[in-house]
């Protein structure tokens, strides 16, 4: 399956976000914030942390990390597949 | 969450300049007379002061008169002066000059050999500053939740060596919360305040000296999440430049895992805020949050 489709059939799903498909979370738009679809907030950020570190061996261990990783779900995808090329 | 309105504008530079020339030159007592008239002008003088002394006093202290809660703000304001004279005469004297009691200590170096995170709950009581520098002795990386200016030599920050704690910013994206759960996945500590929410910090509700009050999730859902101990921490002063330290550990057990998620976070809350009321009651002169806590 694609990366990105994983990506929000994940979220969705673990972050148990109801009335919402992975085609209605558009691969540029923000993720988190008042300006997201989604509407996820610094607590859901946890649960991504946490996620990410299980599903895919991946650590956003600080604010660069986060900056680059949680713009929106290119910006994930994209952090995931360098991560993944370095290891 | 709408915090304080900035408390800087109380006491300008000035002030606190002369606070430390007394305090380096004629020592701590001396600072503590220079406060006598000092509270008395802002608590006679300043009405802005009295007023947002007035949520907590009226909550903790009700029934009073006007004139019994304009000397009970009194107190208060001169117990917030005493702390921050020996806050800054440990900054300015070095930390051996302030004596620290700590019972529970051996709670702590227990949990320190365990490989696990845990989430130290700090609050606005007492020189709930000076409590953290406790975190130095622990061996293990400790990460603060806290505006990178407010970090000052007096909250004895040299107890962490060389390296020091890494300041994390709940300006910085998302509140610096991935670098907290990521810090915690690793068994670091992460030390929170419990009783006030940066910016737009998600908050739940629950009784705290007898009405709804609005506290932060953060710290629940970040032990809950990363399957970290708690450990709340409350502070006193008890005399000059001397403090006592309680700590009351949450292990995270699968009880608590297994709840649904809100509702062990509310619990959770719930204990803490539990632990906050009980310590006022013994130390009612202590609690520093100087806003309208119950309707931020």
């Amino acid at each position: 399956m694609e990366l990105k489709r994983q990506l929000k059939e994940m979220i969705i799903a673990e972050l148990k976000l109801t009335d919402v498909t992975p085609d209605d979370i558009s691969d540029d738009g923000p993720l988190f914030g008042v300006d997201s679809a989604l509407g996820l907030d610094s607590l859901d950020a946890v649960e991504l942390v946490v996620l990410l570190q299980k599903k895919f061996g991946v650590e956003v261990r600080d604010r660069n990390a986060a900056t680059a990783a949680f713009a929106s779900i290119n910006s994930l995808a994209e952090f995931l597949s360098k991560k993944n090329t370095q290891a | 969450m709408n915090g304080p309105k900035k408390t800087s504008r109380y006491g300008h530079r000035a002030g606190h300049r002369i606070f430390r020339w007394v305090i380096r030159h004629l020592g701590v007592g001396p600072a503590y007379a220079v406060l006598v008239p000092v509270i008395g002008y802002y608590v006679f003088c300043r009405p802005s002061v009295v007023r947002a002394a007035a949520p907590y006093l009226r909550r903790r202290f009700p029934g009073r008169s006007r004139w019994g809660r304009l000397w009970l703000t009194y107190r208060h304001c001169h117990q917030f002066g005493l702390c921050l004279v020996d806050q800054a005469a440990s900054g300015i004297l070095g930390p051996e000059s302030l004596r620290i009691e700590f019972p529970d200590a051996e709670v702590l170096r227990r949990l320190s050999g365990e490989n696990r995170g845990l989430v130290f709950i700090t609050s606005h009581v007492g020189i709930w500053q000076q409590a953290i520098s406790v975190l130095g002795f622990m061996r293990r990386p400790v990460f603060l939740h806290l505006r990178r200016d407010a970090a000052s030599e007096s909250m004895g920050l040299a107890a962490f060596g060389e390296q020091g704690p890494r300041i994390v910013s709940p300006d910085d994206f998302l509140g610096g919360i991935p670098e907290l759960s990521s810090a915690l996945t690793h068994g670091n500590i992460v030390a929170v305040m419990g009783d006030r929410g940066f910016g737009s910090a998600t908050c739940a509700r629950v009784g705290f000296l007898g009405e709804d009050a609005p506290f932060p999730l953060l710290p629940y859902h970040l032990a809950l999440t990363t399957n970290s101990d708690i450990a709340v921490f409350l502070t006193s002063r008890i005399g000059r430049m001397r403090i006592r330290l309680r700590v009351d550990v949450i292990r995270m057990t699968p009880d608590w895992r297994d709840l649904d998620k809100e509702e062990a976070r509310t619990r959770l809350l719930c204990r803490y805020a539990g632990l906050l009321e009980d310590h006022l009651r013994e130390h009612p002169l202590m609690w520093f949050n100087f806003f309208d806590f119950w309707a931020a």
